[in-house]
């Protein structure tokens, strides 16, 4: 017999390859030609062992990252995303904990769930959670940092974001059925929204955390995770405000800043 | 690194009973005081860039011996070592100071596609010439001997130069890699191939060897499928109880990944591996559980 080259290993592995993912007939027929008949069931079958689990294993990852839009839409129309998610987006991850990053992404151009557009909405929602649990740690500036800094300095303090936060914009009510679907309540109709509802996703100790946001509070909120000074988000938020007649004042700004960080949102600017 | 150096590394010390952490068990490990000797991570679930499972990861550290074992090193594929892939593994390691680091002697996919499974290979001497240098780069990289283990397969190839026991075993001899034996491996490939699971075992050298696997499987009467989800069956057990008297006292753990129960039930499974291995070398008594043992032939 010949000796099995390197170059026949790597061939080996395209063709096996193939035939896990895409079923390929030619793929898989060539591939069974290389393999010695199973002892005691048929080759084709102890092959599909691999077929199967691959599908199964990708969309068991999609399940667990994608909890509550899997229970929104049900088993059918979820098994519709994992399998044209799978076939889309092979995973090309070493750490399956990021298969799922494109899915939004996905959701949103694919028809037919882009004609619903909370559907990327939730997904949205609960892959910003996924990497609010595990994004990196940072010393928080704390409510008693804050405490313990001059009254008179805050105008000037600048912050950045902790790791964790994500600022997210819904163009749906998806907070509501995301809210619904956590509280094992009948999700409401879903309703596109005139303005993007602005939201925050965090993690406050260990927990993943999502909250809503005022206007207001979302735009004083990334000036301050921009850059800007306190003092300046303040301006910001008052302008924000007067349009539509009526006025934050300081105070409101101050207990908003003092929210931020009892929630561990900030950290000190370098 | 001087290669020659890692070869003549002797085996890590015996850490006794150990289970697959899982975070479905973190409250009862760390609220409790379990009868558990060590734990194995999947090291790929502790790969993240921060937040809980570092956090209780640094914690349980403190408590128990921990061992990494990876599920994507991909050592036997034919595209090129992930080296951002293992730099991060390598600062995993740095961090949590593991006993040892193991994977399998598989491939994940090849072209930058992960199919997230342990694929097996043709057993031929141009594939162990890969993998062997394969294995030599990342000791270099690991600055340790890498521990290999055997995975389930359902196919095998034709045109292979040797079984899969001798392409281990000349593994672990050429590299100077260490070995996991995982037993429920070992049963499922004997029951898809008809290889005999004995002479598999006898032929793997004792030395090499410095961890077990115990796992359950999914038993469909003509072949089985390693699912890590039922208990550990009896000729698993039995299986153990033979690699026991080969292998003298290695490193033993449970791996379960699916339908996991509550932590004392795996325990309990833990507690009956102890006993046979009590058995096997008479003795009950944890302080004596060293290398030492006399190591049996198997009848």
């Amino acid at each position: 017999m010949t000796p099995v080259k390197l170059s026949d290993l790597n061939l080996i592995q395209e063709r096996m390859q193939a035939a896990i993912m895409n079923a390929n007939e030619a793929d898989r027929q060539d591939l069974l030609r290389t393999l010695k008949p199973a002892a005691h069931a048929a080759t084709a079958d102890m092959l599909a062992i691999y077929t199967n689990a691959y599908r199964s294993r990708l969309a068991e990852i999609l399940e667990d990252d994608l909890q509550s839009l899997s229970r929104y839409l049900g088993d059918e129309l979820f098994a519709h995303i994992t399998s044209g998610y799978i076939e889309a987006h092979p995973s090309d991850v070493r750490n399956a904990r990021w298969f799922s990053r494109h899915i939004a992404d996905f959701l949103a151009r694919t028809p037919p769930f882009s004609r619903w557009p909370q559907v990327a909405d939730l997904a949205t929602i609960e892959l910003a959670l996924a990497d609010a649990f595990d994004a990196p740690d940072a010393k928080p500036f704390t409510l008693q940092d804050l405490t313990a800094t001059p009254a008179e300095t805050w105008a000037h303090l600048k912050f950045q974001a902790h790791p964790s936060v994500r600022r997210l914009n819904a163009t749906t009510n998806a907070y509501d059925i995301w809210s619904a679907i956590a509280h094992g309540a009948e999700p409401p109709p879903p309703v596109v929204l005139d303005h993007h509802q602005p939201l925050l996703v965090w993690r406050q100790d260990a927990t993943p955390k999502l909250r809503t946001l005022s206007p207001a509070e979302a735009l004083g909120l990334d000036v301050l995770l921009a850059g800007a000074s306190f003092a300046d988000a303040c301006q910001a938020m008052a302008r924000e405000t007067g349009e539509c007649g009526s006025s934050i004042d300081a105070n409101q700004a101050v207990a908003w800043l003092a929210n931020w960080c009892t929630s561990t949102l900030l950290i000190t600017a370098p | 690194m001087n290669r020659q150096h890692m070869i003549g590394q002797t085996r890590p010390d015996f850490l006794g009973f150990g289970l697959g952490l899982r975070p479905q068990h973190y409250d009862a490990i760390l609220n409790g005081d379990p009868a558990i000797d060590w734990f194995e991570i999947i090291s790929e679930n502790y790969m993240v860039p921060g937040g809980q499972p570092l956090r209780i990861l640094d914690e349980i550290r403190t408590r128990y011996p921990l061992v990494m074992h990876g599920v994507s090193m991909s050592i036997a594929s034919t595209s090129p070592l992930d080296l951002a892939y293992l730099s991060e593994l390598k600062t995993l390691a740095d961090r949590i100071e593991p006993r040892w680091i193991s994977d399998h002697l598989c491939w994940t996919g090849v072209h930058g596609v992960n199919l997230h499974d342990l694929l097996p290979i043709p057993y031929t001497n141009a594939a162990l010439d890969h993998v062997c240098s394969r294995v030599h780069k990342v000791q270099e990289i690991l600055a340790r001997p890498l521990t290999l283990e055997n995975v389930s397969s359902y196919i095998a190839f034709e045109g292979e130069d040797m079984s899969e026991w001798e392409f281990l075993s000349a593994l672990a001899r050429r590299t100077g890699c260490h070995l996991l034996l995982d037993v429920n491996n070992v049963y499922v490939g004997a029951r898809n191939h008809g290889y005999d699971p004995i002479a598999f075992l006898n032929a793997i050298p004792r030395d090499a060897v410095v961890q077990f696997h115990l796992a359950g499987h999914e038993d469909h009467g003509d072949y089985v499928i390693d699912t890590h989800d039922h208990d550990i069956c009896d000729d698993v057990f039995d299986l153990y109880r033979a690699a026991l008297h080969r292998f003298g006292l290695v490193s033993t753990m449970i791996e379960r990944d699916d339908n996991i129960p509550p932590l004392a039930d795996v325990v309990a499974e833990l507690d009956r591996a102890r006993a046979i291995a009590s058995q096997v070398f008479k003795t009950d008594s944890p302080a004596e559980r060293t290398m030492s043992y006399p190591q049996t032939e198997v009848a």
